[in-house]
């Protein structure tokens, strides 16, 4: 008898932890918080200066009014870029009209990968140059940009392409903060990907739920 | 001793095991998956104007001139009108070449003929790098 209430408790408390994940609840704040005189202060991404496809200088501050998904590449990435890029594709389909978000991807090859390269680039794709950044800048200091997103990207001569990185995509708020990743290899990953956008974007204009 | 009628009813279960497995090429298929479909995609539809479509791809039915793009790829690094290169494939053997081309064109509906391994040794032969 007690077996099956304490079988039914366990039950019952698997089933609203199910649930929950269901409802819409804030996203996290990701990295490390620093504290400074006992106070907490989250995980900021250091702001950041880059030539876009337009050879127009675009910093991290001009993002303060967006929230913006984040992914780093080079053109002739013959791995696992193009899987990437779909991904990030799809995300930049679903907003298309929603001028809160933009996209920005970095690349690591800025030594291939100039302004004039990444507008052929955006342009083969298909998608609007304000809308979709594609950024270039120092060597050096993209790489340590990639470290403060959380992402792995060195030159490496053995790898394909010359460079090894990882795929992940982030998703940046208003204020820096890293809210949400997804695997941009895996393209199960997106749809939930998309919903923490909306989410995001509810709480940072307040939005009414639809 | 096992009756007839059962080792009978077990055969016709396998064969219908077998038969069930309609992918052909299977072989091609797999060189396909493992080399190819990240960038060309599941179903070789590409994607956008970056990475072409295979199906609409006239270079398939060109033995010579397939064999080399697969085999030495497309550098893109100085082109000023490509961006998106295709990576060689130097691994693949005569026989994977073969059954991935084989595959290709049945997937497409690309003169039907099929193209043995001795013959796609002869055209290597005359890609030079």
């Amino acid at each position: 008898m007690k077996a099956i209430t304490k079988l039914l408790v366990l039950f019952t408390i698997t089933i609203s932890i199910a649930a929950c994940k269901d409802t819409e609840t804030e996203l996290p704040y990701l990295g490390n918080p620093t504290f400074v005189n006992g106070k907490e202060s989250k995980y900021q991404v250091p702001a950041w200066k880059f030539l876009n496809q337009d050879s127009i200088t675009v910093s991290s501050a001009d993002l303060s009014d967006n929230v913006y998904v984040v992914d780093f590449f080079f053109t002739s990435c013959p791995s696992i870029c193009p899987k990437v890029k779909r991904e990030m594709f799809k995300i930049y389909d679903e907003f298309k009209n929603d001028n809160r978000v933009k996209l920005v991807s970095f690349t690591i090859d800025p030594k291939h990968d100039t302004p004039s390269r990444l507008k052929k680039y955006s342009q083969k794709l298909g998608v609007n140059n304000d809308k979709w950044w594609f950024l270039t800048g120092d060597s050096d200091e993209t790489f340590a940009l990639a470290d403060d997103y959380f992402i792995t990207a060195y030159a490496d001569p053995e790898a394909p392409g010359g460079f090894d990185h990882s795929g992940q995509i982030l998703l940046i708020d208003k204020s820096s903060h890293i809210r949400s990743y997804s695997l941009g290899t895996d393209p199960e990953s997106t749809p939930k990907f998309i919903k923490d956008i909306k989410n995001l974007l509810h709480t940072e204009w307040n939005d009414t739920k639809e | 001793m096992i009756p007839k009628s059962k080792f009978f009813l077990v055969l016709v279960l396998l064969f219908a095991m077998i038969s069930c497995d309609n992918q052909t090429y299977k072989q091609g298929r797999l060189v396909y998956e493992r080399n190819c479909m990240n960038c060309h995609m599941e179903h070789g539809e590409g994607f956008q104007n970056l990475i072409p479509a295979l199906k609409d791809s006239k270079i398939l039915d060109n033995d010579q001139e397939l064999i080399c793009l697969i085999r030495n790829g497309i550098d893109t690094k100085d082109s000023e009108e490509k961006v998106q290169p295709m990576p060689g494939n130097d691994k693949l053997t005569p026989t994977a070449l073969s059954n991935l081309i084989n595959y290709l064109r049945h997937e497409y509906d690309i003169k039907p003929t099929v193209l043995l391994p001795k013959e796609v040794e002869h055209y290597l032969n005359d890609c030079n790098k």
